[in-house]
Order: structure tokens, then C-alpha cells, then sequence
């Protein structure tokens, strides 16, 4: 009886042990995984701001006209370009490749 | 299980004597003591276990959530225009610095640097290297490439530190509005210095009113300007006419806050802000407000223009006399310096100059910028300054002074405190009444008369229907009086006139007229076009739709008599 409930106790006491330090591992090396990501996290930060700086540097207005201009033959709207959509009501309209022409204009 | 202590009785035949029996006695009580309390403290350890383990789990979090720790920390803020923009940044460079001890060959050292930083003073860095420190900056703020390749080199005593450097993405753009920082990241102008204290501690970017398309559109047509009329310089203003808001502020010639060590003090030199300059012509919008306002003449009164004024040893001419009556509408058309003074001369000195004081126009304006200038005024006010004041000699202001004191003519008569921070929703701050909503239509109405048929038809953007005036101020000569030559040409406008939403103003310095321009060098052919297609590019980023300028609801709202009782008095004084 005496020698029974001592095994188990050791038993018990190995378990909690064994459990004890395998949560403590565990906890650790999440802990190293948390870091390496928050780590990772600051890094990628840093990445975006300089990608954000780069992305605004590329943006300036100048470059994209000159760009649009270049590639893409765009030139600054002029006001007859714009129309409302409740001005096209009743209108005849004609699709030429891809736009709309209102008859009136040309 | 039998007790120890029970068995006792069963040995009575032990006998001990007296003290032994006393001593053992004493250690089986203190022994009792101990044991209970190692099992008050064990029962205590296991409830507490209990506690934790099965009752207490439900004060702690299951899970435990981290996020506060993980956020990048900046040295300064940035800062953004209005659509989020990025204007200024501050990003970690690497710094070359070395430890002289521990560089074996000095001259080596610097010979093999050499082959990364082409532009080096190799005597400098020598220099350097011979000190008896044990830590010299060599090269701050170098590329990522210039560090691999320094590092290659394998130089000892050459070390690396992060350091926050500011850059400013969009160069030129705002360059006066934003302005600079220094290498320790202190501002030391524009937005830069003003904020200086919040831009340090807040990682929210600060948010500025202006709008880096409007500043480019700005930015190019001045600078189209100043070019074709050789002018020196130039300012330029968008302003939001309802709110105080700057969307657009340029001062040429600008800097590259990126080589601001290369920058001249005048391309440092915020002129919308900092300088104060006699406006001319423009002030008439003023004087006229200001008269109608009071009733002293009305859009139906009329002035004699015939001959020019004499007072106090100086004349008082006009630019394109018409030698005749002309009717408060007509001066402001012609733009009549005599018809102007006369106004004025009707009202007087007190009221121009309380007027003057309500605009704003005798102190520095309250916009959140450390560049700013204090205008220029008469102390001793005669008749003569009020009359000159009329059509704008006599007084000095910023370029901003103006165009905000025509937002507050045009947009009902409310004055609005100029920003050059985005206004959020909600944050509407408090105009002040400056002039009758009456005065204000009228003044509508008079301005897009200029633009139709008077001096300023170059800035009629086709369906934003432009309302201003030209001004074109000779400039005070250095030796004293005004050098005819010297010109400060401008225009100031609003659109859409009959419902104004945004005021615009173009300046150029100093033009001199070219064969386009068949030598001529005032507002109307320097400025106005360059407002004209400011407007009819900004106008659809800025959600203005074009409208038919012909329109009869158009044509009702800004409607003029021009000329009421012109005919009689015309034949009068001919």
C-alpha cells in the first residue's frame, strides 16, 4: 500500500517534470520565433518606407506627364472633352474604337 | 495504521530517567510544530496551485496577443499632402565612420576608398585618418550599393552606422512648404521648422492641405512664363476659396531640398509668403469692394475720368485713358487709377484703412509656416496714400495677403484663416462677415467682366468661367521713385465665378515683353495666360465640371449694366 502510492507518487512527480520542461521549451522557443518575426516585421517596415519614398519619387507629376506623353501620346483634357452622363440622355452617340463621340462635338 | 504515540502504553517497562524523558518530550513537541507548519505551508502551496490552475485561469488571458512592440520607430514623422502623397520621409541610411587606431595604412585606406567615392577630398580624409580619435565621420548617407562595395574592400577600421536620414521624394515640388530639414534631423524651415516639435515625437504623418498635381501645374506654367518674358522670378497661389486651404503655393526660382547646400538665398526665398510687393491694379478689387460695400457709390454711380488728378507734387494718370465719365463697372475694367482714387477719395482714409485692417492686411498672416513677412504700410496716412492705395502703390504685401483677401471678396464676403494643413471634415473653422453677400455678387459680376471683355481676357478658360483682374506695378527703383521698366505683372482670379470655389493667383517679376506678346510685358499678356491654363488643367482634378458659359442661368446670375447713364455723359465730355 505504502510502496504503491510512493511509485505513483515519483510517477506523477516524473510526468510533471517531463511536462513541466517541455512546456518550458516550448514557450521558449515560441518566444525566439516571436522575436524573429518581430524582427522580420521592423524589417519589412523599414522596406515599405523605402519603397513608399521610391514610389512617391517615381509619382512626381513631371515624370508622369513626360511619360504619358512619351508613351502614350496623352495630352492635358480640354473641357469640351468632359460630359456628364445625364447630358448624354436622348443623345445619338456613336462608338468610335473604344470611345464615345458625341455627334455634336466633331 | 498504529500510531507511534499509541503504542506508548505497551513499553511501560522503558524508564528513563527524569530529564532524559523531559528533553525527548521537548523534540517530539517542536517536531509536531514544524510538521504542522510544513503542512500549512503545503496546503496553502496547493491551494494556491488550485487557485491557479483549475479556479484562478479565468482572471489571465488563454491567449496571450502581441502587436504594440512590433512598430518601426522613425526619428521624424512624414509628412503627406492632401491625397496621401508622400512629401518628406525619413528612412535609415548607412554612414561610413572609422576608428583611426585602428587603421593599419592610412594612405591605403583612402586609396582604396577612392575607388567607391570617386568625388572624395582624399586630403581631408587623410587628415582625418592621422587624428588621434577614436571615431571620424568619412562619408554620411551613403547608398546601399556604396556600402556592399565599401564593405568588399575589407578596409580595417572602417565601420558602418545606421543613421535616419530625411529625403524628399517629390524634389522641387513644395520645396518652400514643406522646406528642410538638417543632418541631425532638426527643421530648420518650412513645415519642417513650424512642426518641428510634433513631426520628433508623433509617428502620424502630418497631413498638409497642398496637392502635388496643383503644385506641379503651378509650378510648370510660371515657369513657362518667367522664360518666354526673361522675367527673374515668379509666385504662384491655388487657394480654396470656402475653407482657407493652400493647395497650391509656389515661390520660383525653387531649390532641391536633396542639394539645398547648393541652393541661392533667392531660390530659398518662399515669395509667396516672405516677400511684400505694392500689388498695383489688383487692389481696385479692394478699393471697389470696399466702396460698394459702404454705399458711397453704387454699380449704377459714375466718376468723372477726363483729366488726370494732381495732388501733392504728383499725378495721378491712367494706363489706357479714356478721357471721359466712366462708370464704376467701366473703371474697374479699364482699370482707371483716377476713377479709383476718386472712389476712394470719397470714402476716405479711416474707412480704407479700417477695411484694410479687416483683411488683414496690416499684420503677418496666421498661416502655419515661420517664413512669413509683415506688409509695408504708410504710417502717417494722407489723402495722397489713400488715393494711391486706391489702385495699389503705397502699400506692400505677400502674394498670399491678396489672394486671400480676394477668396474673402469673391466667396460671399467671409474671411477664412489661410492653412496650409488639410482641413478634416468637421473641423471647420470660423470666417468672419468682411462684406455683404450683396457686395460680394457685385464684385463677381464686375470681375468676369474684366475676363470677357476687358484686360484680362487671356485668362477665360473656356467653361470655368474665370472672374479676376490684371495688375501690372512698376516697381520701386532701388534710388528711390518707380522704374518704368521694372514691372511686377499679375493676375488674380477666381472660377467659377459665379459660384467661386477656388482663387488663383500668378505673378512674374520683372517680364520683359517678346515679339508674342508685341513687347508688351503687363498682367493681362504676362499672367493671364498662365491662369488660363492653370484653371483649365486644374480645374477637372479639383472636380470642377466645365459648364456653358452662355448658359441663360449663367448669364442671369452674373448679368451687368455697364454703362447706366453712359450715353448723356459721354457726349457731355466730349
Amino acid at each position: 500500500m505504502f510502496r504503491r502510492s510512493i511509485i505513483l507518487l515519483i510517477f506523477a512527480i516524473s510526468v510533471a517534470a517531463v511536462g513541466m520542461f517541455s512546456l518550458k521549451h516550448e514557450v521558449q522557443s515560441r518566444k525566439a520565433k516571436l522575436d524573429a518575426l518581430h524582427q522580420d516585421i521592423v524589417e519589412n517596415q523599414e522596406v515599405i518606407r523605402v519603397l513608399r519614398a521610391e514610389w512617391s519619387f517615381i509619382n512626381q507629376p513631371a515624370h508622369i506627364e513626360r511619360l504619358a506623353r512619351k508613351h502614350l501620346g496623352f495630352v492635358p483634357m480640354q473641357s469640351h472633352q468632359i460630359i456628364r452622363l445625364e447630358e448624354l440622355k436622348g443623345k445619338q452617340l456613336e462608338i468610335v474604337k473604344g470611345s464615345i463621340n458625341e455627334k455634336r462635338v466633331r | 495504521m498504529k500510531s507511534e504515540l499509541g503504542e506508548m502504553p505497551e513499553r511501560p517497562f522503558i524508564k528513563l530517567d527524569g530529564v532524559v524523558n523531559r528533553f525527548i518530550e521537548v523534540a517530539k513537541n517542536r517536531m509536531l510544530l514544524v510538521c504542522a507548519a510544513f503542512s500549512f505551508a503545503f496546503v496553502l502551496a496547493g491551494l494556491r496551485l488550485l487557485d491557479v490552475s483549475v479556479i484562478g485561469g479565468l482572471g489571465e488571458p488563454s491567449v496571450i496577443s502581441e502587436s504594440a512592440r512590433a512598430t518601426l520607430k522613425t526619428g521624424r514623422a512624414d509628412i503627406v499632402d492632401r491625397n496621401g502623397i508622400l512629401l518628406a520621409t525619413s528612412l535609415s541610411v548607412p554612414s561610413l565612420y572609422a576608428d583611426p587606431s585602428e587603421v593599419l595604412d592610412a594612405a591605403a585606406a583612402v586609396d582604396a576608398l577612392k575607388t567607391v567615392l570617386v568625388d572624395l577630398n582624399k586630403k581631408n580624409i587623410l587628415a582625418k585618418l592621422k587624428q588621434k580619435k577614436r571615431f571620424v565621420w568619412l562619408k554620411r548617407g551613403l547608398t546601399p550599393e556604396q556600402q556592399l562595395k565599401i564593405n568588399a574592400l575589407g578596409v580595417p577600421g572602417f565601420h558602418f552606422q545606421d543613421e535616419d536620414r530625411r529625403f524628399y521624394p517629390q524634389g522641387r515640388l513644395g520645396s518652400h512648404i514643406i522646406g528642410f530639414s538638417g543632418t541631425d534631423a532638426v527643421g530648420l524651415s518650412g513645415v519642417e521648422k513650424q512642426f518641428d516639435g510634433i513631426l520628433r515625437d508623433g509617428s502620424e504623418p502630418l497631413s498638409l492641405s497642398i496637392d502635388v498635381r496643383i503644385q506641379h501645374i503651378l509650378r510648370e506654367e510660371i515657369q513657362r512664363q518667367i522664360e518666354s518674358f526673361k522675367a527673374i522670378g515668379g509666385a504662384g497661389v491655388l487657394l480654396d476659396a470656402n475653407s482657407g486651404e493652400v493647395l497650391g503655393m509656389i515661390s520660383l526660382p525653387d531649390f532641391d531640398p536633396a542639394f539645398i547646400k547648393g541652393a541661392s538665398s533667392q531660390a530659398k526665398f518662399n515669395r509667396a509668403t516672405l516677400g511684400v510687393y505694392e500689388m498695383g491694379s489688383t487692389f481696385k478689387i479692394f478699393n471697389t469692394a470696399l466702396a460698394l460695400d459702404l454705399g458711397s457709390a453704387t454699380m449704377a454711380s459714375g466718376y468723372d475720368a477726363t483729366k488726370p488728378i494732381r495732388i501733392a507734387r504728383h499725378t495721378i494718370n491712367d494706363y489706357h485713358p479714356k478721357k471721359r465719365w466712366l462708370s464704376v463697372p467701366e473703371i474697374f475694367m479699364y482699370s482707371s487709377n483716377i476713377g479709383s482714387a476718386k472712389m476712394a477719395d470719397e470714402f476716405g482714409a479711416s474707412a480704407q484703412k479700417e477695411f484694410l485692417k479687416k483683411l488683414g492686411f496690416f499684420n503677418q498672416l496666421d498661416v502655419e509656416l515661420p517664413e512669413l513677412a509683415s506688409p509695408i504700410f504708410p504710417a502717417r496716412w494722407r489723402r495722397i496714400n489713400t488715393m494711391t492705395i486706391s489702385f495699389g502703390h503705397g502699400i506692400a504685401i505677400s502674394p498670399l495677403h491678396l489672394t486671400s483677401g480676394v477668396a474673402t471678396i469673391v466667396n460671399g464676403g467671409i474671411r477664412w484663416p489661410v492653412t496650409i494643413l488639410r482641413r478634416h471634415i468637421g473641423q471647420q473653422a470660423v470666417g468672419k462677415q468682411i462684406i455683404s453677400s450683396k457686395t460680394s455678387l457685385d464684385m463677381r459680376r464686375i470681375l468676369r467682366l474684366v475676363v470677357e471683355n476687358g484686360t484680362g481676357k487671356k485668362a477665360s478658360a473656356n467653361g470655368y468661367l474665370v472672374g479676376g483682374k490684371t495688375g501690372t506695378a512698376e516697381k520701386q527703383a532701388v534710388q528711390g521713385g518707380y522704374a518704368k521698366k521694372l514691372r511686377l505683372s499679375s493676375f488674380v482670379g477666381a472660377f467659377p465665378i459665379h459660384d467661386p470655389k477656388y482663387v488663383v493667383l500668378v505673378m512674374v517679376d520683372e517680364p520683359k515683353g517678346n515679339k508674342g506678346s508685341f513687347g508688351y510685358a503687363t498682367g493681362g499678356w504676362v499672367a493671364a495666360p498662365a491662369v488660363k491654363r492653370i484653371v483649365s488643367r486644374s480645374a477637372p482634378l479639383l472636380g470642377i465640371h466645365p459648364k456653358d458659359e452662355m448658359s441663360p442661368k449663367i448669364r442671369q446670375i452674373l448679368e451687368i449694366n455697364i454703362n447706366p447713364r453712359g450715353g448723356k455723359k459721354r457726349l457731355a465730355s466730349f
